[in-house]
């Protein structure tokens, strides 16, 4: 399950990002976009080569503390969000619905 | 008897519990307010005037009874990306034009479950990237002060709709500044809560690890009010922790010998001087106040930089599930790839394709080679740092911003240089660090803010100091903010 | 085997990796309570989060990590008593979120081992690793278009990644076969192929026998059954050998199994792979397990299958073959052995249970077909010889359906045995009336002519005359 967007050959900065981000960066987009890429690479660069980039990286602070997994007996049943009955209406967004689906155009690369 | 609509969230929870007013004429006052002053600022991208109503009736029955939550019946508003079920959320984004969610975010589950009277929803920087809520399909928001300047974003709407008394507080959300710097620009109250105090749960993802859904409010009390309706854990929210904190007690109890850091003067050389007058005058007071002030330095370039770069990752990540196939007009394509760039380079503004592939491009493997585990552990030492120079005080004095209210417009030609507007702010997302913006003076015409950051959990602490210092305050802000500021916060 | 082929297998070695995903059997999905099961309507069971909806966070459901030690511990797996969850990011249209949830950087379980027998004896294939994810939506293609069943997104699953260390087909079956009795048996999954909760992906590359160098791999993607994987496998290594025999050099590619040509094809490229763009996932915390935890979850722990298949034996004289059938669940290791437990008739209990109840179970789910009571009393009358083999077995169906007392079924289906003289003599009498010829061939010293007797006996008896007493009493009428 992976994409189907990979193009052969080396793809070029932009082609690649562009690939990966799914945008068509095209006119003043892209323009802006190629400016900063030269301005985050020159700032990772900084920050990387400051004596502060050691370190345990998965220590940073994303997260305020660990998750101890609840007992079995404790676990019960969750949580956030009930099952809905119907693909109405958190789907009712779609592009296009064929009831109970989500119709898009054919998807070649996977396993059919 | 004054309008309505002047009165802290404070004073009106008293005339409503002493029934002295309905919330009812709350609400109607409020709606009238907005239809008076809505052209003019845009505050709202969709106003709910009908279920304020419909919330506000429901509200009188509780107050006629015995026990109702402090906020009951008290009108507020909430940002474009808190979903509330049956109500458009925007984003301010084109490719949420006609998104209705039907599920409610915690935050509002928890107002509106205090009997808070959701008013509207705010408007905001598209997907809350920005610093001046001009990037937005419904158009930018106004400065309540001065209708020809930004009132800061993401949260522009937010600190607008409060300042112009389009609403008693509202509701915003803060990933680098978001909250505070429209407060600073608007002369309100902003607390970013330590990370994980208020729970994201139906608050669209900029940065999750950054992100914190937060309070705007006129007052340092309003703001404590709304913490104690807006803290505590979600089952919801995995990066929630629990809080039975009263933020309101406690409030007067003075600085009295607090240990408080001041950012470290060269910084303050960026600054407009009104800032530079704001943070001197707060430290005299507090001194005067009897706490005892020492200069620090806090690696606010550092974080700033790693900021951007971890929230333009993140917000790629997130913004990834926006794919024209669920969201967004319905695109013309012959493969589901085809759609889904033509959906996205339609529904997204510049600005957020210039940070979406901006993280792309640090996330990725090719080029960023390996960068983001280095940034990430750069941003550990900053955490390091900045624990390390909170340990032995009760918290740090800084600029919220380098300046006043810029006029809307300034910085259309060079979006990127906005991005310095944050580099007070970033250092608390960062980090996970409560801070707290109050309004700390002015340039004679619009209103500069001053910010207490503090050790994770210490809430309490920063209310106390700014309490302290907003009563001080108080005479300056008259006389520094231009009296025809309209609807300014005035003590009542 | 054709001698071309014949000597490309004698010149070439295979070197064959398994990944292989395993549903987890909790029944809800990860990070939201929707329920999580094969054949519902599609888009019934899907919520906020399970959709990727702007706003909505995961929860991590702590059963699908008790699930994933458990499969850790079967295993012989270390388990990381702290894990964390990571974003693989990439835009298709099966991924709600644009990202799918797993672990990358330190999973749940490390190393540990599958093992194996085959033709050439009993061996262990190491692991590299077990981690934890969410599943994607199923995609089902229609023509020109492609139509999203929400449904399975958000299931949980755990991925098993082998060590680069079989060599055969043969091996690579063996494995997976092992991999399913132990999963199954320990309740972390169905492992049912045709209903996807268990997929594999297989990695081989073909290197000239000696050479100590790994060739250059090629991944067949999704192949859905044991032997589709065999055969695959065939194919794929008769093709690179062959490409190798011929000079060209191998593409890393990722292809897929033809089950209507049983051949391999190419679906794509694996140069300039998709660049997931990983980092930690930051709306969840770390997982840790604590010791207390852990001890719970070793408590839970059956003994493995195959141990259980020895006690059968050991315990129940049950034959070899149908314990490893019998052992295929936790749940049907205990229902068999609660059945053996309540009977001294065995061997009849066994084969009535494996050849009557087990096909049931199959079709059915995990749910007494028989009490073991009623299929005690079964076992009696069959054991005793108070029925024959035939009654027995449809009475083990009327008694699961009516839930009636077996002995009274019995009675009332006319099928116990007649062993009564009196009640047989009629039977006796036509029999031997109807059978003249062969009563003179007996009594002219023919012993054998009384088969045939007894056999119009039993026939006009429908079977149910005990042949021992009608025998007997042949043979008395005959002497006389």
């Amino acid at each position: 399950m992976e994409t189907n967007d990979n193009r052969g050959g080396t793809p070029g900065v932009g082609e690649k990002l562009v690939a990966a981000a799914m945008l068509n960066a095209d006119g003043p987009a892209a323009e802006g976009i190629s400016a900063d890429f030269v301005k985050i690479r020159a700032r990772i660069d900084r920050v990387v080569q400051s004596p502060i980039s050691d370190g345990e990286p998965t220590k940073g602070p994303i997260h305020t503390a660990d998750y101890p997994v609840k007992l079995p007996a404790e676990a019960g049943s969750p949580r956030a969000d009930q099952p809905k009955e119907s693909i109405d209406p958190l789907l009712r967004q779609a592009a296009k619905i064929e009831a109970p689906y989500v119709v898009v155009p054919r998807v070649v690369g996977d396993a059919e | 008897m004054k309008d309505i609509t002047e009165l802290t969230a404070a004073q009106l929870s008293a005339c409503l519990h002493r029934r002295e007013l309905s919330a009812s004429d709350a609400a109607s006052a409020y709606l009238g307010r907005m239809t008076l002053r809505e052209r003019e600022i845009n505050a709202y991208i969709t106003p709910t005037a009908r279920r304020a109503l419909e919330a506000a009736a429901e509200a009188d029955r509780r107050l006629a009874g015995e026990d109702a939550p402090a906020l009951c019946g008290i009108p507020y508003a909430a940002k474009d990306n808190l979903a509330v079920a049956g109500v458009r959320m925007t984003c301010a984004s084109e490719m949420l034009a006609d998104f209705v969610p039907d599920y409610t975010a915690a935050a509002v589950e928890r107002a509106d479950r205090a009997g808070g009277v959701l008013l509207g929803k705010t408007n905001m920087d598209e997907f809350a990237m920005g610093s001046s809520t001009e990037r937005s399909i419904a158009g930018a928001t106004r400065n309540p002060l001065d209708v020809t300047c930004s009132a800061g974003g993401s949260s522009g709407g937010s600190a607008a709709a409060v300042a112009a008394h389009e609403a008693v507080w509202a509701i915003g959300s803060d990933t680098g500044g978001s909250t505070r710097q429209p407060a600073s620009f608007c002369g309100l109250v902003s607390l970013k809560a330590t990370y994980g105090l208020v729970s994201r749960r139906g608050m669209t993802e900029l940065a999750s690890s950054l992100d914190c859904v937060c309070p705007i409010t006129r007052t340092v009390t309003d703001c404590a009010l709304a913490m104690n309706l807006l803290a505590g854990q979600d089952t919801g929210d995995m990066t929630s922790f629990s809080s039975d904190e009263d933020y309101t007690i406690g409030l007067d109890a003075g600085v009295s010998g607090m240990r408080i850091g001041v950012v470290q003067p060269e910084v303050l050389a960026e600054c407009e001087p009104a800032v530079k007058r704001a943070m001197d005058r707060a430290v005299r007071l507090l001194e005067a106040l009897g706490a005892r002030i020492e200069t620090v330095e806090l690696p606010l370039e550092m974080a700033l930089e790693i900021y951007m770069v971890v929230a333009a990752a993140e917000a790629s990540s997130n913004l990834a599930r926006f794919d024209g196939l669920r969201y967004g007009s319905a695109k013309e394509g012959a493969t589901a790839s085809d759609q889904m760039r033509a959906a996205r380079s339609a529904g997204f503004g510049d600005e957020v394709k210039r940070r979406i592939l901006t993280g792309a491009y640090a996330l990725s493997s090719t080029y960023g080679g390996g960068y983001y585990r280095k940034i990430k552990a750069a941003q550990a030492t900053v955490c390091r740092e900045t624990d390390a120079v909170l340990g032995p005080l009760d918290a740090v004095l800084l600029p919220t911003a380098s300046g006043a209210a810029f006029r809307l417009g300034s910085y259309a030609d060079n979006p990127t240089a906005l991005y310095r507007s944050d580099c007070f702010t970033t250092i608390a997302n960062l980090t996970g660090l409560p801070a707290l913006q109050l309004p700390g003076g002015g340039d004679g015409h619009l209103p500069v803010g001053i910010s207490f950051m503090g050790k994770k959990r210490s809430e309490k602490t920063l209310f106390r100091a700014a309490y302290a210092l907003e009563s001080e305050l108080s005479a300056f802000l008259g006389r520094e903010v231009g009296r025809d500021a309209v609807g300014y916060a005035k003590p009542f | 085997m054709p001698s071309v082929m014949q000597s490309l297998f004698e010149r070439y070695e295979a070197v064959i990796g398994l990944e292989v995903h395993v549903e987890l059997k909790t029944g809800r999905k990860i990070f939201c309570s929707c329920r999580a099961r094969f054949g519902d309507t599609p888009n019934s069971c899907v919520c906020p989060v399970c959709l990727g909806m702007p706003g909505a966070l995961p929860v991590l459901s702590d059963e699908a990590v008790a699930l994933a030690v458990k499969a850790g511990l079967a295993l012989g797996c270390r388990i990381n008593r702290r894990s964390w969850f990571d974003r693989k990011n990439y835009y298709y249209p099966d991924l709600p979120k644009g990202y799918q949830i797993t672990q990358l950087e330190r999973p749940i379980c490390e190393g540990g081992a599958v093992p194996i027998e085959t033709s050439d004896g009993k061996r262990s294939i190491p692991l590299i690793r077990i981690h934890i994810e969410e599943d994607a939506a199923k995609l089902i293609h229609r023509g020109g278009e492609t139509l999203i069943d929400y449904n399975r997104a958000g299931v949980p699953l755990i991925e098993i990644v082998s060590e680069p260390a079989m060599r055969t087909p043969e091996e690579a079956k063996a494995y997976l076969n092992a991999l399913r009795r132990i999963l199954s048996y320990m309740g972390v999954s169905d492992c049912r192929m045709n209903e996807g909760s268990l997929r594999c992906d297989v990695n081989i590359s073909v290197r000239r026998r000696g050479d100590p160098d790994l060739g250059i791999k090629c991944e067949i993607k999704n192949v859905n059954s044991v032997n589709y994987v065999g055969r695959a496998l065939e194919e794929e290594i008769l093709r690179q050998s062959a490409l190798l025999d011929a000079g060209v050099e191998i593409r890393p590619e990722t292809r897929r199994f033809n089950e209507d040509t049983g051949k391999t094809e190419k679906m794509r490229d694996k140069e300039g792979a998709v660049d997931y763009r990983y980092f930690t996932e930051p709306n969840l915390p770390p997982i840790v397990l604590t010791d207390a935890w852990m001890d719970a979850v070793a408590r839970s722990m059956p003994p493995m299958p195959d141990e259980a298949a020895a006690a059968l034996v050991r315990d129940f004289g049950v034959k070899p073959e149908n314990a490893a059938m019998l052992t295929s669940s936790v749940w049907l290791a205990d229902y068999f052995t609660r059945c053996a437990s309540a009977t001294p008739y065995r061997a009849v209990c066994e084969s009535l249970f494996v050849g009557e109840i087990l096909e049931r179970l199959d079709r059915d789910g995990p749910q007494e077909y028989l009490t073991p009571h009623a299929l005690a009393a079964i076992s009696a009358l069959l054991g005793e010889g108070k029925i024959v083999s035939g009654s027995a077995k449809r009475l083990v169906h009327l008694a699961a359906e009516s839930g009636e007392d077996p002995v009274r079924l019995a009675e009332r289906e006319s099928m116990l045995k007649i062993s009564d003289e009196a009640a047989l003599t009629p039977y006796i009498d036509a029999a031997l009336a109807a059978s003249e010829k062969a009563a003179a061939d007996y009594r002219r010293g023919k012993v054998t002519a009384i088969r045939q007797i007894l056999g119009t006996v039993m026939r006009e008896s429908g079977g149910r005359a005990d042949p021992i007493v009608a025998g007997r009493m042949l043979e008395e009428r005959l002497k006389n």
